[in-house]
């Protein structure tokens, strides 16, 4: 028997897909200001590009329309994963490690801006071993420890690269 | 030429100095580079691609010859190891090694482990070897072509590059195309390059001089590897637990080769004209050696059960393919891969324009590229198969325990390059947007290979348009462009035709490792 699609889906695909539409309007409308010869490529790419994420959104929310179109692979998602028997324990995400991992990036990125490398760098590796891969408490400060020493001495002693000190410590040298 | 391939043996025995006064042989670069390559290409899930991309960085202090010697070598370390793990534990390091799984996993499961990867290395050493004299062959050609290019031919051959999105993104052509134009609107972003005017900068002093590479670079494919590696359910790398003990004859492995010697030559020729073609990349390459070797065959009943062609045949074709892929970079700047586009970028940070000056004046240093693509493929295999029981250890290495580290190298990295926060900033957005990429099917090549050839798409249009307004241009007078056009036109109709044909049903097998 055939499979029979809903018309209209909302999905977290057509979302990206809309998203990077209203994108890609933005700099087309930015584009409006600029001067004839510098806007003319821009706008014929924006253009062409707004006709394709039109035509992707509108595949995205209509799972009918998309089965048309011949493109509703529903194990589309992981195509980059390895063939063969599924061995790896791999399926689609799990939304909380996807989202505990956009955390951990983000923790890393405010600590980075706030206490700079030096101190965010070993830090993060001793909470992130600590708690995600459950190491004891003693092979996780080694492993802060380790990075911390790889980072000075290759970039700051070696490079002569000065690592940012973060917000707090400029503010405070500052005074 | 033969004066530049003597230069470049020359410098192989001369020394660098790396970090600080130490100077080492430059022989060694590709020994450390190979060793990098194998590292990253055993590792399923991470490549080569993502050692090069954090390594980066490190060389911003080095001269041009190690960093082209490193990055070459790197680019062809990674290959073979990938068929490690395809034949021990059907799972390929990187996706072009996914066709040796159908007979090497098979092999291994009989007790011919070792067999099986006796012939994989053979094959892929052999077939590398093939490649790079190929490319050797090709530099007279390249040679001549590029002396005869001018705008309207390089804004051609940049289109040409751009419609290998249409290629990458088979299965999702749409979004392929969709992925090119917001990596070409990205590409536009600073300065106006030829009215100066500020383009797409939000009013921002970072955005004037541009998307910076290295953050792109490690954004995409450092950082995103590793959201996905985090957000998996992953406990290993590879998924497995154990590793098993390995049975078989490496001699044999290797004498099969010669006993299958036309099939070989056979599927190293398809290699390296594949990989010449920008954007077909090596799974392809491998699986269509693999369907070669199956049509070739009279007695194909043990294809997919175990049979040792199976394995021969996308190997040889996948390491011949690296020689080829270097035609284009070489000859015009044009990436058809993520490694080949590394690579690219590894030159351009540290001042070499491929094309013109590349293949004139600076001839040596494309002949160091080969020799350092040669030493590579030929030691990944000897040493890939001296310490295959070591190496297959790192399959077992916890999901978690990599990770952080590779963000911490990803963003300090990024940060080294300008002393930028905004750098670091941008390798994140990069970082997460490659990842949404990758989970919504968006092929994240299509985005690099525009942002990268935006710029030469654009100077090229702008300036072949003007000398046509001053009546210096006939477009109808110029062969190669009309020869370009021909082939881009070739090349926008065959993927619809392809997809078309796969909707019909007529034979077109969706390869089964996915892209990226």
């Amino acid at each position: 028997m055939e499979t029979r699609y809903p018309l209209i889906q909302i999905t977290g695909r057509s979302l990206f897909s809309f998203l990077a539409l209203l994108f890609v309007l933005l700099l087309l409308w930015l584009s409006t200001g600029y001067p004839p010869r510098a806007r003319y490529v821009p706008q014929l790419v924006a253009y062409f590009t707004i006709i394709c994420l039109l035509l992707q959104v509108i595949l995205d929310s209509s799972p009918r329309l998309s089965a048309l179109y011949g493109s509703v692979e529903r194990a589309e998602l992981f195509k980059s994963e390895p063939a063969g028997e599924n061995q790896s324990g791999d399926g689609p995400p799990d939304l909380r490690q996807e989202i505990t991992a956009y955390l951990w990036l983000a923790g890393l990125l405010a600590g980075l801006v706030l206490f700079g490398f030096l101190i965010s760098i070993p830090c993060y590796i001793l909470f992130y071993l600590r708690t995600q891969a459950r190491l004891p408490w003693l092979n996780a400060t080694l492993y802060g420890i380790g990075t911390f020493l790889f980072t000075y001495l290759l970039f700051v002693t070696l490079f002569e690269i000065r690592l940012y000190p973060g917000f707090l410590l400029e503010t405070l040298l500052d005074f | 030429m033969f004066d530049s391939f003597l230069e470049s043996t020359g410098i192989l025995f001369l020394g660098s100095s790396l970090f600080g006064p130490v100077s080492i042989p430059n022989i060694a670069i590709p020994i450390i580079g190979t060793l990098i390559g194998m590292f990253f290409g055993i590792l399923p899930g991470v490549s080569g691609v993502t050692g090069m991309a954090l390594l980066i960085p490190f060389t911003f202090s080095w001269t041009l010859i190690p960093t082209i010697l490193l990055f070459g070598s790197i680019y062809g370390g990674g290959t073979y190891c990938g068929s490690i793990t395809a034949i021990l534990i059907n799972i390929p390091g990187t996706a072009p090694n996914a066709a040796t799984c159908l007979d090497g996993y098979p092999m291994a499961r009989m007790g011919e482990a070792k067999t099986a990867l006796g012939a994989s290395a053979a094959a892929s050493a052999m077939g590398a070897a093939f490649g790079v004299f190929v490319l050797i062959a090709m530099l007279p050609v390249m040679r001549a072509t590029v002396l005869a290019f001018g705008p309207a031919e390089f804004f051609m051959l940049a289109v040409l590059g751009l419609t290998v999105i249409a290629v990458v993104s088979e299965g999702n052509l749409i979004k392929g195309m969709a992925a090119g134009g917001v990596g070409l609107l990205l590409a536009f972003i600073g300065r106006d390059p030829v009215t100066g005017a500020l383009r797409f900068t939000f009013g921002t002093l970072y955005l004037q001089d541009g998307i910076r590479l290295v953050p792109l670079f490690l954004g995409m494919f450092a950082v995103t590897e590793m959201i996905n590696l985090a957000a998996s359910r992953r406990k290993t790398i590879s998924g497995r637990e154990h590793v098993e003990e390995l049975t078989g004859s490496l001699w044999e492995g290797v004498l099969s080769v010669f006993r299958y010697f036309g099939l070989f030559i056979r599927s190293s020729i398809l290699g390296t004209v594949i990989g010449m073609i920008p954007g077909i990349g090596g799974t392809v390459a491998s699986f269509v050696a693999y369907g070669h070797a199956v049509q070739s065959t009279k007695d194909n009943q043990r294809f997919g059960k175990g049979d040792i062609r199976g394995v021969i045949a996308p190997e040889a074709c996948n390491d011949a393919k690296d020689g080829g892929s270097l035609v284009p970079v070489l000859a015009f700047g044009i990436p058809g891969s993520e490694g080949a586009a590394l690579v690219l970028v590894a030159m351009l940070l540290h001042g070499l324009i491929p094309g013109r000056e590349l293949m004139t004046t600076n001839l040596h240093l494309a002949f160091l590229l080969i020799w350092a693509l040669f030493i590579s493929n030929q030691l990944t295999s000897i040493i890939g198969v001296m310490i295959i029981n070591q190496v297959v250890r790192f399959t077992v290495i916890r999901t978690q325990l990599l990770v952080p580290f590779i963000f911490i190298l990803a963003v300090v990295g990024a940060y080294a390059e300008r002393t930028a926060m905004g750098d670091v900033l941008l390798t994140f957005v990069f970082g997460v947007l490659g990842y949404l990429m990758k989970k919504h099917a968006y092929p994240r090549v299509s985005l690099v290979i525009a942002l990268i050839l935006g710029e030469l798409f654009e100077v090229n249009f702008r300036q072949a348009m003007r000398l046509h307004e001053f009546g210096r241009l006939d477009f109808f007078d110029r062969p190669i462009f009309l020869g370009l056009v021909l082939f881009t036109l070739l090349s926008v109709v065959y993927p619809f035709y392809q997809s078309l044909r796969a909707r019909k049903g007529i034979g077109v097998k969706q390869s089964p490792a996915g892209k990226m």
